[in-house]
C-alpha cells in the first residue's frame, strides 16, 4: 500500500499565464479516504492527473515539484514510472467517463484492466459480476458501450475501476451524472472497499453532504491552492471559508452554525461545543438533546 | 441516412472471426482488386463483399457508405474520361481532348477499384473492435504497441473523422444551422472546421491510448478473459484467401 | 413570447414510443403536454429515458410510433434546424456540442444562424458568457477549459439564442454550488420573461426549490406529472424512481417529530424555530421518551 506525497507541486498548462496548481503540499497515508472539493476550475482534476501520471506522461505543461509513491520497496516519483506500471497501484475514473471507455461491450470493458494486469481468467467472471452488481448495471453486461445513457456510461467507468481493486482509487466527480440512488450506492461501495480492504480513496466531488460522513479528510481547493484541509468535523466548522469560496455547507452543519447564531449553542471553538453533525440523523439527535436540555 | 461508421456489435460469423483474419481479408481484397483490370470481376468482388456484409448484418451501413462513395466514384470517372487519351475517340472535346472508349473503361475500373477497397476496409472496421485489432497486432504480429496504435489511428482516421462530422452536424442543426442547400452547403459549413476536425480526431486517438495505458495496457504477462486466438475457421479462411490470390493471378 | 402566448400547448408528446436500433424500447407510450411559460423538471433513474424524451422535442430523435408536436407542428415534417429556432438544447455531454476552437465562435454560432451580426451579436455573446462567468475565457479554446467550465460554455451558447423554449440536459452536473445557483437564477429570470424551460436533473434540492412541475420517468414511462411537494410526499414512488428527498426536507420531516415546524424549510428557519422553542423552556415540549438524552453525543 503506497503512501502518496505531493511535494511543493505546481503545474501550468501550455500557453497559459496562470498556474492551474500552486505549491500543493499534501501527504495521503495508505488507506486514507480523502474527499477534494472546490469551485469549477479550482484545479481539482489537474491535481488528480498529477497523481495518476496523466501529467506529465500525456499532458504537456510546466511541472514543478513532484508526486511520490512510497512503498516498503522504496520511493518513486510518478513522473518517472510509466503509466501502465502505475496502473498496478492506481485505478482512475476520469471526469469524462465516455472518453475512458475502450471496449465495445460492457463486460469486456470491465475485463480489460484485469487482463492487462494479469489476473487469472478463472477469477474474472466473478470479479466482473461483482463490480457490475456494485454499480447496479448487472443487466447491462452484454450491452454495447456506445449505446448507453450518460449515467450508465459513468457507472461502467466506475465498475471498471472497482473490479481492479487497486491499492489507490482516484475518482474525478464519479457521480456527477448518477441518479440519487446510484450515487448513494457507489459512495457506499467505495466506503466499504476502503473499510474492508484498506484501499486509499481520493475522490473529487461536489456532493460533500454525502461524503462528509464517509471521508477521513476533506480538502478544499481554490484557484490552484489548498485552502483548507482536515477531518470533516473540523473543516466544517469554518463556515466562513465555505461561504467565501462559494461551496455549499451541508445542511446538518448549516443547522449547527445557525443554532450558534441564535445563541442556542456556544461558539464552535469554545471548549464545551458539541462536534459538528455530519448527517441528518446526527442533526436530529443534536436538536433533540437541546430540546430536552442536556 | 446516417454515415456513421463505427464498430457495430453483433454476433455474426463474420464478427466471430479473428481480427487478423479480417485484416488479412481486407488486404486480400486490396491485392485482388489490383490484379483485376476490368470492371466485371470487380463488380463480382463488390457483390461478394455485400454478401459478407449481409451475413454480418451490416449491409445497411455498407450500402449507406457506398452511396456516399458513389459521388467520389463519379468524380473519378469524369476525370479519367476527360484526360485519358488512348483508344478510339468517341466524342471529340476541346483542346485536342476526347472521350475515348478506353478512357471510359479505365475510369470505371478505377472507380470500382476504389469502391471495392474502401468497402472491404469499412467492412473490417464495422465488424472488428479497435481494441481487438490493436491486441492482435501486439500479441500475434509482435508489433510494438506504439506502432500498433499508429497503424490503427491511420486506419480508423476516416471513420473517426466521419463520426466527428456526424456529431458536429447534430450540434450545428440543434443550433439552427440550415443545411437545406444540399450536399454543397453541408461541405461548406464543415470547411472552416477542417483543421479543428483533424485535431479533434487525433486527440480522440490519443485519449484512447491514454485510457488504455492508465489501465495497464502494455504490461507484460497479459491474460485473456475470452481468448481471442485464431481458430480452425480462421486458418481455413486464410488458406482460402491465399488460394484465391494464387488462382486469380494465374487466370488474369 | 408573442408567438406562443402563456398557457398555449407548446410541446406535445402523444403516445410517444421510441425503440432504438438495438431493439431497446426507451420510451413506451408517453403522453405529456408542456405549455408556453412553464418551467418543468424531468427526473428519474439513469437510463429511464429522460434524454431520449427531450431529444424528441428538438427533433434530433423522431418517434418510432406516436407523434411529437412542437408549436403544433409534427417534428417529422420539420427540419432540426427549423425547430432550433423555437427550441434550443444543451447536450448532456458538453463534448458532443462544442466544435469551435475559440469560445467566442462557439457561443456566436447559434445567434449567427438566427441572423444576428455586428454589435448585437457581440453583445449577446458577451452577456451570455458573463452570465456563466466565462467572460475572461472568450478567446480561449474551449477544449482547454475544465469540464465544469465546458458545460457552462454550452449553456452560454444556448442562452445567447434566446429561443422561446430552452431544454437543458443536466445543466448543473459538475458545477459547484455557487455556479449551479447562478445558472438556476438565470433560468428563473428567463422563465419570468416568458421562456419555457425544461431541465433534466438529478439534484433534488434544485427540484424542490425551483420547479413548479416535475415529470418523473421510470423505464420509459411517465410515473408522475405533478408538483415537487406531491413528489416528495410519495415515499414509494421515490423508491421506485431511485430518488431521495433533499436533506433539508429530510431534516424538516425529522424535526417535525420533535414538534418543530418552519413554513419555508431552511437550516436557518429550523434553527430559529428550535431556538425559540428552547427559550420557552423544555417543559413546553412533550417528549415521548424524555430519558433518551443519554444517547446523545
Ligand atoms: N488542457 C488544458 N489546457 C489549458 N488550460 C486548462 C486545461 N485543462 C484545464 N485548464 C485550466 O486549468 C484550470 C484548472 O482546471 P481543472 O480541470 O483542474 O479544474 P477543476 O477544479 O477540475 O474544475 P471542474 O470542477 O470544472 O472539473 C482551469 O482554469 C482550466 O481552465
Ligand atoms: N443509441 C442508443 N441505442 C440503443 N439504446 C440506447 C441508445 N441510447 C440510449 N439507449 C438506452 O435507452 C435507455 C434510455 O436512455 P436515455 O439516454 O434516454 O436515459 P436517461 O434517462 O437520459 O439516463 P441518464 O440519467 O443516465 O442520462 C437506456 O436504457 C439506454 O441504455
Ligand atoms: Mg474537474
Ligand atoms: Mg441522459
Amino acid at each position: 500500500m503506497p503512501k502518496i506525497t505531493i511535494d511543493n507541486l505546481s503545474f501550468a498548462y501550455p500557453d497559459t499565464s496562470t498556474e492551474a496548481l500552486k505549491e500543493i503540499q499534501l501527504t495521503i497515508e495508505p488507506g486514507e479516504f480523502v474527499a477534494i472539493t472546490g469551485a469549477t476550475g479550482a484545479g481539482k482534476s489537474t491535481l488528480l492527473r498529477c497523481i495518476n501520471g496523466i501529467i506529465p506522461h500525456f499532458q504537456p505543461g510546466t511541472l514543478q515539484g513532484a508526486v511520490y509513491l512510497e512503498t516498503s520497496a522504496g520511493r518513486s516519483a510518478v513522473g518517472r514510472v510509466s503509466t501502465p506500471h502505475l496502473a498496478r497501484y492506481i485505478g482512475s475514473v476520469f471526469d469524462d467517463p465516455e472518453g475512458q471507455i475502450v471496449s465495445p461491450i460492457v463486460e469486456e470493458e470491465i475485463a480489460f484492466a484485469l487482463e492487462n494486469t494479469g489476473v487469472d481468467p478463472t477469477q474474472m467472471d466473478e470479479r466482473i459480476q461483482h463490480a457490475l452488481d456494485d454499480c447496479g448495471i448487472a443487466h447491462l453486461r452484454q450491452h454495447p458501450t456506445n449505446r448507453l445513457s450518460g449515467g450508465q456510461k459513468q457507472r461502467v467507468a466506475i465498475a471498471a475501476a472497482l473490479a481492479l481493486a487497486p491499492s489507490i482509487l482516484i475518482l474525478d466527480e464519479p457521480t456527477s451524472e448518477l441518479d440519487p440512488d446510484g450515487t448513494e450506492a457507489v459512495l457506499h461501495v467505495l466506503s466499504e472497499l476502503h473499510r474492508q480492504r484498506g484501499i486509499t480513496v481520493i475522490i473529487v466531488e461536489q456532493k460533500i453532504n454525502l461524503l462528509a460522513p464517509l471521508c477521513d479528510r476533506l480538502v478544499l481547493m481554490d484557484q490552484g491552492r489548498i485552502v483548507l484541509e482536515g477531518p470533516p468535523r473540523q473543516v466544517l466548522r469554518q463556515a466562513d471559508v465555505f461561504t467565501q469560496l462559494g461551496i455549499e455547507l451541508p445542511v446538518p452543519a448549516r443547522l449547527m452554525h445557525a443554532l450558534v447564531k441564535e445563541g442556542a449553542l456556544p461558539p464552535l471553538d469554545s471548549p464545551g461545543a458539541p462536534p459538528v453533525p455530519l448527517t441528518v440523523d446526527e442533526a436530529y439527535t443534536l436538536s433533540q438533546a437541546l430540546l430536552t436540555g442536556s | 441516412m446516417s454515415l456513421s461508421i463505427e464498430y457495430i456489435p453483433a454476433t455474426s460469423p463474420v464478427h466471430k472471426l479473428h481480427a487478423l483474419t479480417k485484416l488479412a481479408g481486407a488486404l486480400t481484397v486490396l491485392t485482388l482488386s489490383m490484379l483485376m483490370g476490368t470492371p466485371v470481376p470487380l463488380v463480382i468482388l463488390q457483390l461478394a463483399l455485400l454478401g459478407i456484409a449481409a451475413v454480418a448484418n451490416v449491409h445497411q451501413e455498407l450500402l449507406g457508405a457506398m452511396k456516399g462513395l458513389l459521388k467520389v466514384a463519379v468524380v473519378l470517372i469524369v476525370l479519367q474520361v476527360l484526360f485519358y487519351s488512348e483508344g478510339t475517340a468517341l466524342v471529340p472535346l476541346f483542346a485536342g481532348l476526347a472521350i475515348t472508349d478506353q478512357g471510359i473503361l479505365f475510369g470505371v475500373t478505377m472507380a470500382l477499384r476504389m469502391l471495392v477497397i474502401v468497402s472491404s476496409f469499412l467492412l473490417f472496421l464495422m465488424t472488428t473492435p479497435t481494441r481487438s485489432t490493436v491486441l492482435s497486432l501486439v500479441e500475434y504480429l509482435k508489433v510494438p504497441y506504439d506502432y500498433a496504435f499508429l497503424f490503427i489511428t491511420a486506419l480508423r482516421f476516416i471513420p473517426t473523422f466521419i463520426e466527428e462530422v456526424h456529431l458536429i452536424r447534430q450540434a450545428q442543426e440543434a443550433r439552427a444551422h440550415d443545411f437545406s442547400g444540399g450536399a454543397f452547403s453541408r461541405v461548406r459549413s464543415l470547411f472552416p472546421l477542417a483543421l479543428p476536425l483533424v485535431s479533434i480526431s487525433l486527440k480522440r486517438a490519443e485519449r484512447m491510448a491514454m485510457a488504455m495505458e492508465t489501465r495497464g495496457f502494455g504490461l507484460p504477462g497479459r491474460t485473456h478473459y475470452r481468448l481471442e486466438a485464431p481458430e480452425a475457421g480462421d486458418f481455413l479462411m486464410m488458406l482460402l484467401m491465399v488460394l484465391a490470390v494464387v488462382i486469380i493471378s494465374l487466370f488474369l | 413570447m408573442d408567438v406562443f402566448p402563456a398557457g398555449h400547448p407548446l410541446l406535445q408528446a402523444q403516445q410517444l414510443k421510441h425503440t432504438f436500433r438495438t431493439g431497446r424500447c426507451a420510451l413506451q407510450s408517453v403522453n405529456v403536454t408542456i405549455h408556453a411559460g412553464e418551467m418543468v423538471a424531468i427526473i428519474g433513474r439513469n437510463g429511464a429515458g429522460k434524454t431520449t424524451l427531450t431529444k424528441h422535442f428538438n427533433g434530433l430523435l423522431k418517434p418510432t410510433a406516436g407523434t411529437v408536436l412542437v408549436g403544433g407542428q409534427d417534428t417529422r415534417r420539420v427540419s432540426v434546424a427549423q425547430l432550433a429556432r423555437t427550441v434550443s438544447y444543451v447536450f448532456q455531454n458538453p463534448d458532443h456540442q462544442i466544435f469551435h476552437g475559440r469560445l467566442f465562435d462557439e457561443v456566436a454560432f447559434g445567434p449567427r444562424n438566427l441572423g444576428l451580426s455586428g454589435k448585437e451579436l457581440d453583445q449577446r455573446v458577451a452577456s451570455a458568457l458573463d452570465a456563466v462567468n466565462l467572460a475572461a475565457y472568450v478567446d480561449r479554446d474551449p477544449a482547454e477549459l475544465s469540464r465544469g467550465q465546458r458545460k457552462r460554455a454550452t449553456i452560454a451558447s444556448v442562452l445567447a439564442m434566446k429561443t422561446p423554449v430552452l431544454i437543458l440536459d443536466e445543466p448543473t452536473s459538475g458545477q459547484d454550488y455557487q455556479e449551479s445557483r447562478q445558472i438556476m437564477a438565470i433560468l428563473q429570470q428567463l422563465h419570468q420573461q416568458g421562456h419555457t424551460i425544461l431541465l433534466i436533473t438529478h439534484d433534488m434540492e434544485l427540484v424542490q426549490e425551483q420547479a413548479q412541475r416535475v415529470l418523473v420517468l421510470g423505464d420509459g414511462q411517465l410515473l408522475l406529472d405533478g408538483s415537487p411537494d406531491e413528489l416528495f410526499r410519495q415515499a414509494s414512488l421515490l423508491q421506485i424512481a431511485g430518488l431521495r428527498r433533499p436533506p433539508i426536507i429530510d431534516l424538516q420531516h425529522r424535526l417535525e417529530e420533535l414538534g418543530l415546524t418552519a413554513s419555508v424549510p431552511t437550516a436557518e428557519s429550523l434553527a430559529a424555530a428550535l431556538a425559540s422553542r428552547i427559550q420557552q423552556g423544555p417543559s413546553v415540549h412533550v417528549d415521548p421518551t424524555p430519558g433518551r438524552n443519554a444517547a446523545c453525543p
